[in-house]
């Protein structure tokens, strides 16, 4: 202990007066900045009092070891031990000093003492100090080590193998560091614990190189510099591993890794397939929510190597699905520049899998600065024979064949003031003639809103006005399997009442007149039956109390049935599962699906804890297939009903 | 290895990359010799010093000090030894005193007082910085240093460099003669060869980084019939150092 603190007493009687010094310094830095109007946090200052300390401890002990100046130590009866662990307590001492020295200068030169107590100090405080200690250590330690230049044995053919032996090392750092990017923007993004193991583990590894170093280089540079170079370099072949086994292991989860599927899950319109998104049991829930194609009747499940929020987009039929393959994003510019191809897939209903034609201008990455796990383009719809695609990005509108290439784009539309608008389609469906069919809201010169019908031909892009309606607040809108009629959901004022309106689209020559289904009532929601009639869910009228109910009109808007189906909140609409049978989540505050029967009006059977997921979906798994048939707990599990009154068939999660 | 033997050099072998700086040198000190290491620049003198300190690890073959391997149990073995290098390794930042005081820490056998009085003999101040003393007082510091912990063993590093003509006989007549008498085990390495002739009793010679002499100093003179400085010349004529 004594030859401890004669190393430590040793290195505090070097460094102690300028850190000192400067600490005084840095506490009248929150007193200055507040009589300059700013605010400077005490804790924040002291962050950088540490960062200092450590990086001169640091320094100085590595330094110590240029020219053979460590001598001074390795030719005492002192053990390497005892000197690393001598200057470690010193470092300590002065990392005291400068705080004391800094909250006494802080204390006497500012009035506002709130941030002035011990616990300004963190865990972050201590990492940052041991961090920049370990760090310099390690850079003074190496620059000591080469500090005469390096010598090159071998003449000119080791002269040559320098850039190469560089650029080896550089493409091997390149590639674990963007898979590792890639794992935390995929899985950890709101995770700080993978980066924070990853940087302190280089902080530990440079911390035992330099430790080894000292302890078997001593006064050997040569050694010292082999030392360091070897830890380091199997710190990096481990982190490689590690990097690659994690990127491996967490982004490519099987079926038997979902722990709880999430309510972004929907029957397909192929009526087959489920999208199943869930959580794994890997990564961070919160990011990484993979998802999974599920074939309801076999249960056959794998997962879509897709990455998040990029589709899958799927046609009307169910036939052709497009989404963004999650290659590693770090790579991504790279292997663009390199002629590689787009992420975004096409699968047809053959099976073949192509990549999608893209539009010109859209690069189908963003800069790895962007640090985002979302894709560039917000959605894409394919036609129903799967050759055309409907694309919005970044404001535009464009269309693309996989027979043709590229064949029109809309950039801008001017709206009813003359203002230049991007492209934000509110929704859209392909005519079995090939158009678009789509709605947008158009600003009016007096600041009012209406909703645009619109066909837009893909091949050149010309757009056709079918019918203009004002509509104000905040639309909802729905097109039904043929995109001949619309339900349109208006809520002016969230919570005080809704409008929904039925729009018949199918007389192109007149201009269609909105037949106002509900008026005035809570929390609507609206779908088009399959056999055309309309499913209104609402929580009653305004001022009328709360009523659950659900009501069914004819395809032309007369109302049929009023289903009185329980007290409470409005409920929820879920999927037609059966012919003429929808499920509606209802309960105040805890799911309870009943079945309600559309023709006789009865409520069929309830099941607690359940709801039928993707009411909002345009193209729904048709009602009787097994993917109208999937329900969802409260828990987390997905379960099909294959029939009215059968048992609940637990789909996933499987253990 | 004779049982007087405080230092045994089996086979040492040194290499930087591909440079062979020593070459199977193997030696013994007896306990109370002066040992006088000679050889031209870059014949690996200091790195052979330094494996005999256990600074350095030999590239092949090993160092016993009192019988125990050196590069093994350094610390424990140095508390027996002392070594005066080349130029001073005391850091430049501290005083004087703070440098004693450090070795005071590090040595049981430390003789504070006699360490005074040598530093207030040849005019080095405790107070003064390290970095602010010449160069020949930086070497008489280090010098007091070496000596303040007793050694048994002392190794210098041409301790000479830097003193002038009148220190450095004063050196070698007094301050060595002295220390081998006290049964000091003296090993040194200098250029000094005039200096060392009165003092050595055995000589090494290191040649293009072999050991080409290592005899009695006397016996050796008698045998060859020339001075030690001559037989120097003689064996180390053209063999061009590596500085």
């Amino acid at each position: 202990m004594t030859k401890v603190l004669a190393v430590a007493l040793l290195d505090v009687r070097r460094l102690s007066f300028g850190i000192a010094s400067g600490a005084l310094v840095a506490g009248l830095v929150p007193a200055l900045a507040s009589g300059l109007g700013g605010k400077v946090e005490i804790g924040a200052v002291a962050a950088v009092a540490f960062l200092v300390v450590g990086l001169a401890a640091g320094g100085a002990f590595g330094a110590d070891f240029a020219d053979g100046k460590s001598s001074f130590f390795f030719a005492r009866p002192l053990p390497a031990g005892v000197l690393i662990g001598g200057r470690f307590a010193a470092l300590l001492a002065l990392a005291a000093a400068a705080f004391f020295s800094l909250m006494a200068s802080s204390w006497i030169s500012s009035s506002d003492r709130s941030g002035w107590n011990p616990s300004v100090l963190t865990r972050f405080h201590a990492e940052l100090l041991l961090s920049a200690w370990a760090l310099s250590l390690f850079v003074s330690l190496a620059v000591a080590a080469r500090g005469r230049g390096v010598r090159v044995d071998g003449g000119t053919r080791a002269m040559l193998m320098i850039p190469v032996r560089l650029a080896l090392s550089m493409g091997a750092f390149l590639l674990v560091f963007g898979l590792f990017a890639d794992l935390v923007l995929r899985a950890y993004f709101q995770d700080s614990v993978p980066v924070r193991i990853f940087l302190l583990s280089w902080v530990a590894a440079s911390l035992v190189a330099s430790c080894l170093a000292i302890a078997g280089g001593r006064t050997e540079r040569g050694r010292i510099s082999r030392y360091q170079g070897r830890v380091m370099t199997a710190h990096f072949a481990l982190v490689a591993v590690v990097v690659a086994a994690a990127w491996t292991w967490v982004l490519h989860p099987g079926v038997q890794a979902i722990q709880r599927v999430n309510t972004w899950t929907w029957g397909s319109s192929d009526g087959r397939t489920a999208y199943v998104r869930a959580e794994v049991d890997r990564g961070d829930s919160r990011t990484f929510t993979p998802v999974f194609v599920l074939d309801v009747a076999s249960g056959q499940t794998r997962r879509l190597d897709a990455d998040a929020y990029q589709g899958p987009w799927v046609s009307a039929d169910g036939g052709t699905v497009v989404w963004s393959e999650a290659t590693p994003f770090f790579f991504r510019p790279l292997w663009r520049r390199l002629g590689g191809t787009t992420t975004y897939r096409v699968r047809t209903a053959s099976g073949d899998i192509a990549p999608l034609p893209m539009p010109g201008k859209l690069p189908d990455y963003r800069s790895v600065r962007d640090l985002s796990n979302f894709g560039a383009i917000d959605w894409v719809l394919p036609s129903p024979d799967g050759d055309v695609f409907a694309i919005q990005w970044n404001r535009h509108l464009s269309f693309t064949s996989r027979s043709r290439g590229e064949l029109s784009e809309i950039d801008e539309w001017k709206d009813r003031a003359g203002l230049s608008r991007g492209i934000n389609l509110q929704e859209a469906a392909f005519l079995p003639s090939g158009e678009l069919r789509a709605t947008r809201v158009v600003r009016d010169a007096g600041g009012g809103q209406s909703l645009a019908f619109i066909d837009i031909d893909p091949k050149t892009a010309s757009v056709k006005t079918l019918v203009s309606i004002p509509a104000d607040g905040s639309l909802r809108v729905q097109f039904d399997l043929k995109a001949t009629r619309a339900l349109v959901t208006s809520v002016t004022r969230p919570g005080r009442g809704a409008l929904i309106a039925l729009i018949d689209l199918s007389t192109a020559t007149d201009a269609p007149k909105p037949t106002v289904l509900l008026k005035d009532v809570l929390f609507p929601q609206a779908a088009f039956l399959a056999d055309g009639r309309i499913a209104v869910s609402n929580g009653g009228s305004v001022g009328a109390g709360q009523k659950q109910a659900l009501k069914t009109f004819s395809p032309a808007g007369q109302a049929l049935l009023d289903i009185p189906i329980g007290e409470g909140m409005a409920p929820r609409l879920g999927r037609e599962m059966f012919p003429g049978i929808l499920g509606a989540s209802t309960g105040t505050f805890t799911d309870e699906l009943s079945l309600v029967d559309c023709n006789s009006g009865a409520v069929l059977r309830r099941l607690p804890g359940l709801n039928s997921p993707g009411w909002f979906l345009r193209n729904p798994a048709p009602p009787g297939t097994p993917a109208a048939q999937i329900l969802l707990s409260r828990e987390g599990k997905l379960y099909e009903l294959p029939s009215p009154s059968a048992e609940l068939r637990l789909l996933l999660p499987r253990s | 290895m004779s049982d007087e033997a405080v230092v045994r050099v089996e086979n040492v072998s040194v290499r930087y990359n591909k440079q062979l700086v020593v070459d199977q040198v193997s030696l013994e000190v007896a306990r109370g010799s002066v040992y006088a290491l000679l050889g031209r620049n870059g014949a690996g003198k200091s790195s052979l010093m330094r494996c005999l300190l256990g600074l350095q690890k030999p590239t092949s073959g090993r160092v016993l000090v009192f019988g125990e391997d050196v590069w093994r149990h350094r610390a424990r073995l140095l508390a027996r030894a002392a070594y005066v290098p080349e130029t001073s390794d005391a850091p430049g930042q501290l005083r004087v005193r703070d440098v004693v005081a450090f070795h005071q820490s590090m040595y049981p056998t430390w003789d504070q007082a006699a360490v005074k009085a040598r530093l207030a003999r040849v005019g080095v101040s405790e107070t003064a910085m390290v970095s602010a003393l010449s160069k020949g007082q930086r070497a008489l510091f280090t010098l007091a240093l070496a000596l303040g912990s007793k050694p048994e063993l002392l190794v210098l590093d041409d301790p000479t460099l830097g003193l002038d003509v009148v220190a450095r006989n004063d050196f070698f007549s007094d301050f060595i003669g002295e220390l081998a008498d006290r049964g000091t085990t003296v090993i040194l390495t200098t250029h000094d060869l005039a200096g060392v002739e009165g003092i050595a009793d055995r000589v090494g010679i290191l040649q293009g980084s072999r050991l080409a002499l290592d005899e009695e100093v006397e016996q050796m003179k008698i045998d060859r019939g020339q001075s030690l400085e001559q037989i120097f010349t003689e064996l180390t004529r053209g063999a061009g150092g590596l500085s």
